[in-house]
């Protein structure tokens, strides 16, 4: 015996069809029907049913004193048919007209799409306005150099990688944050246990944990303050847990959610390499402005209050320091540079 | 002249069928027009058209008992009434007149 009907036309088709004689009726005929072409045809019978349906929605869920309406409707259905017919003599007039409408609504959905990000959703950062993301080549100690600057209220510096922990089992392989400056600050977050990195704290033997990795390595485990753990091969103090309310910059991160953050050693060699890094600029006040935009960045100048030279772009490109913008960066609208008459502040 | 009732097509073909079928019930009759026609027809349009002949007083219907072959719904007998068996009569008068002089040419199609 052949099985029923598909569930959902059955159910669809009761929920059409006005309860009693009409119901029973046609439900049960059409049951009878589709056993029978089932035998031949299952695939060709579920066709026959959806025909069936839609024949009955169309019949039973307009009212019948709406008829004209539908009548209406129904030249609505011709009008299509026509319009069917005619593409397919001037098939490429009905393609490049189709083509078009679709770049168009394509083109308003991402536009509509930018604008939500940029404007209507804002960042889950204090202040967001006043982030600015600072991309290139430039080294930590840059950084240190960013930090003398009194356009800025606040700067930090992040870099991402991977670290080996070996103290939890077998040795597992997590995603490290490097930070420097006041970046949970920057970025307003909070800890849910312990404390977070300190702005400018440079002592590489503390290690704030992640939400993520808190529950998933440490069982959630309230006593995992003060322990130490090892981080490809070095002791580091676990001093806090970051709050789950923080949401870590994507754009500064490459997209990954480390597991564990912990700070920049600026004493290291490796400090003074010019690499790519992620620096982030906060509070930026008004005299921080922008001049002209050229080739795939766009360039800052920055003129200090008491200066009167504007600075060049040759003296700018001396110092490196020009930025390209960042598709993905989402913390602002502005990508900057900044140029070297920073330095003369 | 007496007022003649038209019957549209498809209630033509209903009511036609439901009276060779003799007390058929809707699957019945769903079959006899598809072999008749040659044409499927929507179980939705059938029903809408026999509660329409019902109105008229062209057909009566009655249910059946539960069926246990159909998931326990019953069977929609139709039986044609006396007055529905007239209709159908002047129809096919009406149409047999506009066909007068042309049966020839309609053989030939």
């Amino acid at each position: 015996m052949s099985a029923g009907p598909p569930a959902f036309l059955r159910r669809v088709l009761s929920w059409i069809l006005p309860p009693g004689r009409v119901r029973d009726g046609l439900a049960g005929d059409l049951d009878e029907l589709y056993a029978e072409r089932s035998t031949k045809s299952p695939l060709m019978a579920d066709v026959w049913y959806a025909r069936q349906v839609l024949s009955a929605a169309w019949r039973y869920v307009i009212p019948r004193h709406r008829w004209e309406e539908v009548w209406r409707m129904d030249a609505l259905g011709n009008d299509l048919a026509t319009v069917l017919r005619a593409s397919r003599r001037s098939p490429a007039f009905y393609v490049g007209t189709a083509l078009l409408m679709a770049l168009g609504i394509g083109s308003v959905s991402a536009t509509f799409a930018i604008f939500d990000h940029l404007f209507l959703r804002p960042l889950p950062y204090p202040q967001a306005d006043r982030l600015v993301k600072v991309d290139g080549s430039q080294s930590y100690l840059a950084f240190v150099d960013f930090h003398e600057m009194h356009s800025v209220e606040a700067w930090s510096a992040v870099a991402i990688d991977d670290a080996h922990l070996t103290d939890v089992g077998d040795p597992l392989r997590i995603s490290q944050a490097r930070v420097a400056g006041a970046f949970f600050e920057v970025f307003g977050a909070r800890a849910a246990l312990g404390r977070l990195l300190l702005p400018m704290e440079t002592s590489t033997d503390v290690v704030v944990l992640s939400p993520g990795a808190w529950e998933r390595i440490w069982g959630a485990d309230d006593d995992v303050l003060g322990r130490v753990v090892q981080l490809d091969g070095a002791s580091v103090v676990v001093v806090g847990v970051v709050s789950s309310s923080f949401v870590p910059p994507e754009a500064l991160l490459d997209g990954a959610v480390p597991d564990v953050w912990r700070p920049i050693d600026l004493s290291h060699p490796d400090a003074a390499d010019r690499g790519s890094r992620s620096l982030v600029a906060a509070g930026v006040r008004p005299h921080f402005r922008r001049s002209t935009f050229a080739g795939t960045g766009a360039w800052w100048s920055y003129r200090s209050p008491t200066s009167t030279k504007r600075p060049s772009a040759a003296h700018a490109s001396d110092c490196g320091f020009w930025l390209r913008r960042s598709r993905s960066c989402s913390s602002s609208p502005v990508s900057t540079s900044l140029t070297c008459s920073s330095r003369g502040e | 002249m007496t007022e003649r009732a038209f019957l549209g097509e498809f209630e033509h073909l209903v009511l036609a069928t439901a009276l060779r079928v003799r007390n058929g019930y809707g699957a019945e009759l769903m079959r006899e027009l598809e072999a008749r026609t040659g044409r499927q027809v929507q179980g939705g349009s059938l029903y809408v058209t026999l509660d329409r002949l019902e109105e008229k007083g062209y057909v009566v219907s009655r249910m059946g008992d539960a069926d246990s072959q159909r998931a326990g719904r019953p069977k929609r007998f139709i039986e044609v009434t006396p007055e529905g068996v007239r209709a159908l009569a002047e129809h096919r008068e009406a149409l047999l007149s506009a066909w007068e002089g042309i049966e020839s040419v309609l053989d030939e199609a």
